[in-house]
């Protein structure tokens, strides 16, 4: 065997040949897509073009021929699985029959070097310096095939990538500056120079060209080249740790120390696989450090979020948790209302001061329409670049809804085919890139959330329907109730009336025929007494009639009702309870009233209701607090409004505290006093009358020892 | 005298009715129910029936459309405890001379009932 001088060259290839296969063997294994598998594929020839050239520096001269065709036989492969693997990168459609005829030219190149191999080689000739191949006729096409293919390829990265921007131009740089230099050079040494005659240097195209290895691999890691996870740890320790267990005891072997290399190896073949465990987990904490963490805070907000019952302070937490967790610029949730058919800004969280978002998007809309048929997420980089290559009328509709949410990437939220929100995410801080990772983060959190969010309407809808149920329950039995009670009970007060009455008028009789002193006392005792209870017996029945009011429901009948007839009939009422003598009433009405839309009757008991109080607030701000010449006045104002007619009555009696304002309208609450009658439904029946039998409305106004101005609404027939 | 007939199913209300107006120098009759009743106002044919709407076999309203059938044209005053807009609409058409709610205060019921008698 004749070692040629420069061996050593040839025998370190083995650097190349391990970095081209290991790259080979991890994209494969890793992910095996197509695109992967071709690279992966392209990277494998170039690995055997390597392993051919450095065979055929170290084997003796027979054997060269054969490894001499090893080595154009894989790299006419080269140029062939790069084409098709830019094609594929360049997301172009490549058919069967392209695809054969992308690849005859290998395997005319391969048969031709089976059955002509002289065409290719003539013959090995060995010199001081090395081996050197004569070259045949053959092997000028190779080369410009070869050329041809490799510049075809680099062209359409090339122009591909002046067309794209963001994530996807650094893909295509990284491609190109991996391919770019390994060809240039590779061609160079290994071509180029072989077709000048020189043959000394066909060792050093390998070395260039395995710098691609690496820097497809570093785009790997950080740029999400080939889709591929960041595995490229995993096979660089494991590399290590096994070099190490294998390469000690050897190393220990060649030195002699043949059973301590056998024990050594035992040990180390042992430990290593523990080593590499544990290592490995150390290494992917670190640097899967920052995603780690915010998906341990994401999963634990997931499972708080079940717990909360509340719609809106469980979208305010989601929207909160991931801002924070993914550090992003904002987040915003959009919840589909069903009645208005459109999607509603529900709950959003900025990083930024003051900024606005998209109020609501209707059902029909294209993103809607989009979401409604898809479960995954639209990251608008990608929705940009497409619709820059391809015009898609729809597609360039959605990115325009994109943009006017301010989104960057939407995760749509389903249950059963339904869309039932779904959140945009705002840019992340650091200005990275979703990966992949994050997308699978973000879809089991989506998940989550549709539950989250669909117990929550669920609790709230029960909650709702239960307090309806309870209330319409609670009328029908009052209502029933009412009926039988109130007969009952005003039986009861009108029999205690009427024993009160006939003893009273017992004592009445005998204090007229004379009372001894001595009894004087205690029949004006017993007479007291008795009045007390009569008016108990009259202010009970008020507050039975008051309850039938409440529950019964009003008559429907609604007709042209003239408004100042209702105010004198009403007045009329109220002379047989109180001394409407006692007031100045101030009238303040139009001649050309049009005419109220309503019931007579219960029209007559709102004003009635209204007047009493006005009264009773007038007569306790007079007998409460002594003023100088206070006339209790009441107002009465009437305008028509548009379709309806304003009414305003103003008194100027004791007025109403703030802390009582609010519980007015309730059913069974009085401020009058409980010596006064006040059965706590006046308001409570006026506003039921007016506002659910005549569609008008009713407000108050009022100032403690001021006043109270009622404003009533109510519509006018045409 | 003058007579009156006060119709109600409390023994109460008969009861502390007839005691107030019999000071009065009115004759009381009492009847608990609608045939009782109907029963004294053929025997006494008193000049005013203080009459119950609401009673068990018979209601108020009943007896008064028994009485009018028959031609009988007695003065009578209706006691309801609940408004009752079809009831009032149906005694008003029978003829009453008024319609009065529970509870009442014994001197009102006086100026009515004393109203009607002295006419």
């Amino acid at each position: 065997m004749t070692v040629q001088p420069n061996w050593f060259f040839f025998a370190f290839l083995i650097v190349p040949i391990f970095l081209d296969f290991g790259l080979s063997i991890f994209i494969a294994l890793v992910k095996r897509t197509k695109i992967n598998m071709v690279f992966s594929l392209f990277s494998f020839f170039v690995g055997m073009w390597t392993l051919g050239i450095c065979a055929f520096g170290l084997v003796g001269l027979e054997m060269a021929y054969a490894w001499n065709r090893v080595f154009i036989l894989s790299a006419s492969f080269i140029p062939a699985t790069f084409l098709h693997f830019v094609i594929l990168f360049n997301e172009e459609r490549i058919n069967n029959f392209k695809k054969c005829l992308l690849y005859i030219p290998c395997f005319i190149f391969i048969a031709l070097l089976v059955f002509s191999p002289t065409s290719f080689i003539k013959e090995i000739k060995m010199h001081d310096w090395g081996k050197e191949s004569i070259l045949g006729s053959y092997y000028f096409v190779f080369a410009v095939y070869f050329i041809v293919y490799t510049t075809i390829a680099i062209l359409l990265l090339f122009l591909r990538m002046l067309k794209t921007k963001g994530i996807l131009k650094e893909r295509y740089k990284f491609i190109l500056l991996a391919t770019l230099p390994a060809f240039t050079f590779g061609a160079w040494f290994d071509l180029v120079l072989i077709l000048m005659g020189n043959y000394k240097y066909i060792w050093a195209g390998p070395y260039f060209t395995c710098s691609f290895v690496i820097i497809t691999t570093y785009a790997i890691a950080k740029y999400r080249l080939m889709d591929i996870r960041l595995a490229i740890t995993n096979l660089g320790l494991f590399l290590f740790i096994y070099s190490f267990v294998l390469g000690v005891p050897f190393y220990t072997y060649t030195k002699g120390a043949y059973l301590f290399s056998i024990f050594l190896m035992l040990i180390l073949a042992t430990i290593s696989p523990f080593t590499y465990l544990f290592i490995q987990k150390r290494a992917e904490n670190k640097i899967l450090q920052d995603q780690r963490r915010y998906q341990s805070t994401l999963r634990q907000a997931a499972t708080g979020m079940g717990r909360v019952k509340q719609l809106k302070k469980l979208l305010n937490l989601v929207v909160y948790v991931v801002t924070r967790a993914v550090h992003l610029e904002h987040t915003s949730i959009y919840l589909r209302d069903e009645k208005d058919r459109k999607y509603i800004l529900s709950a959003f969280k900025s990083r930024k001061q003051n900024q606005d978002f998209l109020e609501s998007l209707p059902f029909e809309s294209d993103l809607i329409v989009h979401l409604k048929g898809s479960n995954n997420p639209i990251n608008i980089e990608f929705l940009q670049q497409r619709n820059k290559l391809v015009t898609n009328i729809k597609l360039t509709a959605i990115e325009e809804d994109i943009i006017k949410l301010k989104g960057e990437l939407i995760l749509p939220i389903h249950i059963e085919d339904k869309l039932l929100a779904f959140i945009i995410f705002g840019k992340k801080e650091s200005g990275k890139a979703f990966t992949d990772e994050d997308l699978s983060v973000f879809s089991s959190l989506t998940n989550q959330i549709a539950l989250a969010i669909e117990n929550a309407q669920f609790y709230e809808e029960v909650k709702r329907t239960q307090e309806q149920l309870f209330q319409a329950e609670k009328m029908a039995t009052i209502g029933t109730m009412a009926d039988g009670l109130s007969h009952q009970i005003n039986n009861r007060f009108h029999a205690m009336g009427f024993i009160a009455g006939d003893a009273l008028d017992t004592i009445n009789i005998t204090k007229a025929k004379g009372v001894p002193d001595n009894l004087k006392e205690t029949f004006d005792d017993l007479e007291r007494a008795l009045n007390r209870v009569q008016e108990n017996v009259v202010q009970g029945g008020e507050i039975v009639q008051g309850l039938l009011r409440y529950t019964r429901k009003g008559d429907a009948g609604m007709t042209a009702v003239d408004f100042e007839a209702v105010l004198k009939s009403s007045f009329e009422m109220a002379q047989f309870k109180i001394k409407t003598s006692e007031l100045k009433v101030v009238h303040d009405i139009n001649e050309l009233m049009p005419k109220l839309k309503g019931n007579f009757t219960q029209l007559q008991e709102v004003f009635f209701n209204l007047i009493d109080n006005a009264y009773d607030a007038m007569m306790q701000r007079k007998t409460e607090k002594v003023e100088m010449g206070f006339q209790p006045t009441l107002t009465i104002r009437a305008r028509p409004q548009g379709n309806f007619l304003e009414i305003i009555m103003e008194d100027n009696g004791i007025g109403v505290k703030d802390d009582d304002r609010e519980k007015l309208f309730t059913p069974f609450f009085t401020t009058k006093l409980s010596s006064k009658k006040g059965t706590g439904l006046g308001l409570y029946v006026i506003r039921k009358i007016i506002e659910e039998n005549h569609g008008g409305t009713v407000e108050m106004s009022s100032k403690y020892m001021i006043g109270t101005k009622m404003k009533v609404t109510l519509p006018i027939v045409f | 005298m003058a007579k009156l007939l006060i119709v109600d199913d409390e023994s109460d209300v008969r009861e502390f009715a007839r005691s107030f107006f019999k000071k009065r120098g009115i004759e009381v009759f009492l009847a608990s129910g609608g045939q009782q009743a109907l029963d004294l106002i053929a025997k006494e044919r008193p000049d005013l029936v203080l009459l119950d709407v609401r009673m068990e076999e018979m209601t108020g309203v009943d007896v008064l459309k028994y009485l009018r059938k028959a031609n009988d044209q007695t003065k009578v005053i209706m006691v309801t405890g609940v408004e009752e807009e079809e009831t009032f609409k149906e005694a008003n058409s029978l003829g009453v001379i008024s319609y009065i709610h529970k509870p009442l205060i014994l001197e009102e019921l006086e100026k009515v009932v004393l109203a009607q008698i002295n006419k």
